[in-house]
Order: structure tokens, then C-alpha cells, then sequence
């Protein structure tokens, strides 16, 4: 037995030596003015979680001399310790957002006591992830724990991903949908439902869905049946596609869980498909999506 | 072993070095501070469990991430790389929950630094052992990993995992148990 314990100390022990610490070391290249507001030692790629993580519903965590447990790592707890401390029924004033980055936001709104959906809008008007606009207004009294709707620049829009790399067009009837995808991609056949087209760069997976609900319901259960994998607390972001309702739920989420892989997309047909679905589910892989969102077209 | 020494000294060097944090700003330069002592141990840690470097980095970016957006005061340092690896294993078993749905859609992830088309890893036994590790449940992996690599008391395991010692006790026994197993046969 104690052979058994060597080899994996060994084994253990070299794995983790293939991790230089240099390797790791632009991780941790950070300037030390203290006057910084994001932490910076986080790369590009981190302040993309950054800002996701600041966007949902999450849970301070307080490791101060016990008073809190930190059993929120879990991802089991959801108690808002900020909106806890205020008594119930008491109404809370909107803070103004506009101009401020979304991570900003979603401080300042949980700092009083208030939840946080975003929506995206694709302009050049504004820096992406800058709050352009929210709802309720500020200076609207809401009561705690209310939901503040911002809607946040997503940029200029993807279109020069997509004139880089050849492309082309399909049609999926069953689905009547027509979407533009990498020229050099192939019809898959995945394990689960729906159509999947898949190349080298990534994949993309459309499935019909039927939700008598309304579009919020759809959406919601989409994170949370369906794509199992967004968490406790999906990330929705309501937007239009198409000219019709839908919402994106991106692809890194809270919940100590990291998801970089996929990006789903759901959209309402203007009337059901034959099957009875109402809504289309795109699903891919985020790079792919950025492309794919903007080169939708409903056929139904 | 000599890592976890490491780990250990580094551990101690930062709680006397970290001033108690009062105000926000020092708050995230204890944050910082962490950061840069034990970002490499959490990243190692983190691709024993995961298998690869670039998501064991998200898994641990993330855990600082998320500190810094709740805004932790971290006052207690000796309670802080107890707590960043507990919430590093929750990310890694977030990413590996993700991973065995994700592979309904036949979704690819880069291949474990134990694969032999990762190539980065000398050794046949060792290649083999780390499957076998990769295989067993979860929570055996992990106390494997914090018992082995990191050379964590008992004690101090059922501390990160936030489990009964007697737990962290079978979970190890049978995890030997079943590795003693399958590497006989194997071999």
C-alpha cells in the first residue's frame, strides 16, 4: 500500500511540475497602484468572467472572523446579505447607471438591496459592457429585492467575424431557420436531439422547443432544464433576433462554475412549427454564436 | 512534497505579511497579495483535478474573480487558502458536472496532461496511475489529490472539503482500494 501512496505522490507531483510557474506568471503581472479598481492581476479572459459574474445574482462573500460561513461557495446559498438588512416592505430608490460599466452596476444595485437583469443591445455608440439605459428609471421607487432591468452595449456587433472566414449559408427546414455557418463544416449527428453542424472552430446544435409560457418562462427553463449547465442562477439576457423576441444566455457563469463552451440562444417562432414547438434553441460554442446570432432568419 | 512544502511556507509568509484589512481598497490589495502567493499551487491543484491548464486557470481566475466582485474583506488570512482551494474544487467540479453533460453534444475538451496525446508528462506508470485517479468518483479524487499532492492532514481535508473526517477516512481507503485494484490488473 505504501508503494501505492509513492506512485501517486509522484505521479501527483509531476502532473502539477508540467504547470511552470511561469506559465502562470502574465496571470499575475499586475501593476501596484493601488488606486485600481478592478483587481488587477486578471487577464482579459478574466475580466470577461469580471463582468458576467458581475452581472447575476450572486452572493457576497464575507470571511470575517466567522461571522458569515462561507457556505455560498457551494453555490447552495442565495441569501442577499445586502437586501436581508433591509426591513420588508420598505421601497428603495434606483440608483442612476447610465455610462457606468455593468460590474459597477450590478455593485452599486446590490449594494442597496436590488437584483439585476441585463440586456444587450448591439450599438457603436457606446463602449461595450457601459449601461445605456435601465429600467425602472432612476430615482423610481421600487421595493427590495426588486428586479432593475439595464440594457448594456454589446459593441458594434460581430459582423467582421464572419467576413474573415468563408462561410455559407444553410437552411434547416425541419426547423425553418437559416443560418450562416463556416464554409467547411458538416452536418453531425450529435448524441442528443436536434441538428448539429460541426467543423475544427466549433459546432452549433439547433433544437425546437415548445413552451406555453411566454418567452420569460421559456428562457428560464432552457438554463435550467435543457442546458443544465448554466446554474442555479442563469445569466439571461432578453434581445431580439430577427425582429422577434429571444433571449442569449451566455456561456461563463457564477455558481463556482465555469461553462466556456457554450452559448445558447432561444427565439419565439411567430407561430408554431409543425411538432407544436413554438421557440427555436441554438446552441454553440461561444465564438461560433457571436457569428451565428446576427445571420439568424426565421422562416415561420 | 517538496510542493506542498512550498505551499505550506508560502502560506504562513502571507499571514504575516497581511495587515488587517479595513477598507475596500486594502481589501483588494489582500486580494492581490493572495493572488500572487498562491496562484500557482490553486492552478496546480486545479489541473489535477480538471486535467488541463487553461481551464484549471479559469477555475481559479474565477475564484478570484468572484472574491473580488462580493468584495470579501479577508480578515483572516489563515482561514484564506483554506477557503480559495475549497472554492477551487467547487469550480473544478462544476467544470467536470459540465463536461459529462457537455458530452451528450460530443462537445471536445483538450486532452488531460496524463493522456498520452498530451505528451507533456514522462512516464508510463505515471500516465497510468493518473487515469486511474481520474477515474474514481469525485470526492475520492479529490481527497487523493489534497492528501498526495498536497499533503494535507485528515483533519485538514475534511476542512476543505466540508466533510466528516470519518467521510474524508473511507473516501480515502476505498479510493486506494480501487486503485490497488485496477493498476494490478492493468500492469
Amino acid at each position: 500500500m505504501n508503494r501505492l501512496e509513492d506512485r501517486l505522490r509522484d505521479a501527483f507531483g509531476a502532473a502539477a511540475e508540467t504547470l511552470r510557474p511561469d506559465a502562470v506568471a502574465s496571470m499575475a503581472g499586475r501593476p501596484s497602484a493601488a488606486s485600481t479598481r478592478r483587481l488587477a492581476p486578471l487577464t482579459a479572459a478574466a475580466a470577461v468572467a469580471v463582468v458576467l459574474v458581475g452581472a447575476s445574482v450572486i452572493t457576497p462573500l464575507v470571511l470575517a472572523g466567522g461571522q458569515h460561513a462561507h457556505s455560498s461557495a457551494s453555490g447552495g446559498a442565495q441569501s442577499s446579505p445586502a437586501a436581508s438588512a433591509s426591513p420588508p416592505g420598505a421601497l428603495l430608490v434606483v440608483p442612476e447607471m447610465i455610462g457606468l460599466q455593468v460590474i459597477q452596476a450590478e455593485a452599486g444595485l446590490q449594494a442597496v438591496g436590488l437584483r439585476i437583469t441585463v440586456a444587450w443591445e448591439v450599438t457603436g455608440k457606446a463602449p461595450t459592457d457601459t449601461v445605456l439605459s435601465e429600467n425602472p428609471p432612476a430615482g423610481a421607487k421600487v421595493a427590495v429585492n426588486a428586479i432593475v432591468t439595464i440594457t448594456i452595449s454589446a459593441g458594434p456587433g460581430p459582423s467582421v467575424t464572419y467576413t474573415l472566414a468563408p462561410s455559407r449559408l444553410v437552411t434547416v427546414s425541419p426547423y425553418a431557420v437559416t443560418i450562416r455557418i463556416p464554409r467547411n463544416w458538416r452536418r453531425t449527428r450529435g448524441l442528443a436531439s436536434g441538428v448539429v453542424y460541426s467543423g475544427t472552430s466549433g459546432w452549433v446544435q439547433l433544437q425546437a422547443v415548445t413552451e406555453r409560457s411566454g418567452l420569460h418562462a421559456a428562457c428560464a427553463g432552457v438554463a435550467a432544464r435543457i442546458v443544465g449547465q448554466y446554474g442555479r442562477h442563469p445569466f439571461i439576457g432578453h434581445r431580439r433576433i430577427d425582429g422577434r423576441p429571444g433571449c442569449v444566455i451566455p456561456a461563463k457563469l457564477v455558481n463556482g462554475g465555469t461553462v466556456p463552451w457554450m452559448t445558447s440562444v432561444l427565439v419565439e417562432y411567430r407561430s408554431p412549427i409543425s411538432g407544436g414547438a413554438n421557440f427555436l434553441l441554438i446552441s454553440a460554442d461561444p465564438a461560433t454564436m457571436s457569428g451565428i446570432i446576427a445571420s439568424i432568419r426565421l422562416h415561420h | 512534497m517538496t510542493e506542498s512544502a512550498e505551499a505550506d511556507s508560502e502560506g504562513t509568509t502571507s499571514a504575516t505579511s497581511i495587515a488587517v484589512a479595513t477598507s475596500a481598497e486594502s481589501g483588494a490589495e489582500v486580494l492581490a497579495d493572495l493572488y500572487r502567493t498562491h496562484v500557482v499551487g490553486l492552478v496546480r491543484l486545479a489541473l489535477l483535478l480538471v486535467g488541463d491548464q487553461s481551464t484549471a486557470e479559469d477555475v481559479v481566475q474565477d475564484v478570484f474573480a468572484r472574491l473580488h466582485r462580493g468584495g470579501a474583506r479577508l480578515r483572516d488570512p489563515d482561514k484564506a487558502l483554506p477557503y480559495l482551494r475549497t472554492s477551487v474544487l467547487n469550480g473544478c467540479r462544476s467544470v467536470l458536472r459540465a463536461r459529462r453533460r457537455a458530452q451528450l453534444l460530443r462537445v471536445p475538451h483538450e486532452p488531460p496532461v496524463w493522456s498520452a496525446e498530451a505528451a507533456v508528462l514522462a512516464g508510463e506508470d505515471r500516465r497510468a496511475v493518473l487515469a486511474a485517479v481520474a477515474r474514481l468518483p469525485g470526492r475520492q479524487r479529490e481527497v487523493l489529490v489534497l492528501r498526495y499532492y498536497l499533503g494535507l492532514s485528515d483533519h485538514e481535508i475534511a476542512a476543505v472539503l466540508q466533510v466528516s473526517r470519518g467521510t474524508v477516512s473511507s473516501s480515502a481507503s476505498r479510493a486506494l482500494g480501487a486503485l490497488a485494484r485496477e493498476l494490478r490488473e492493468e500492469s
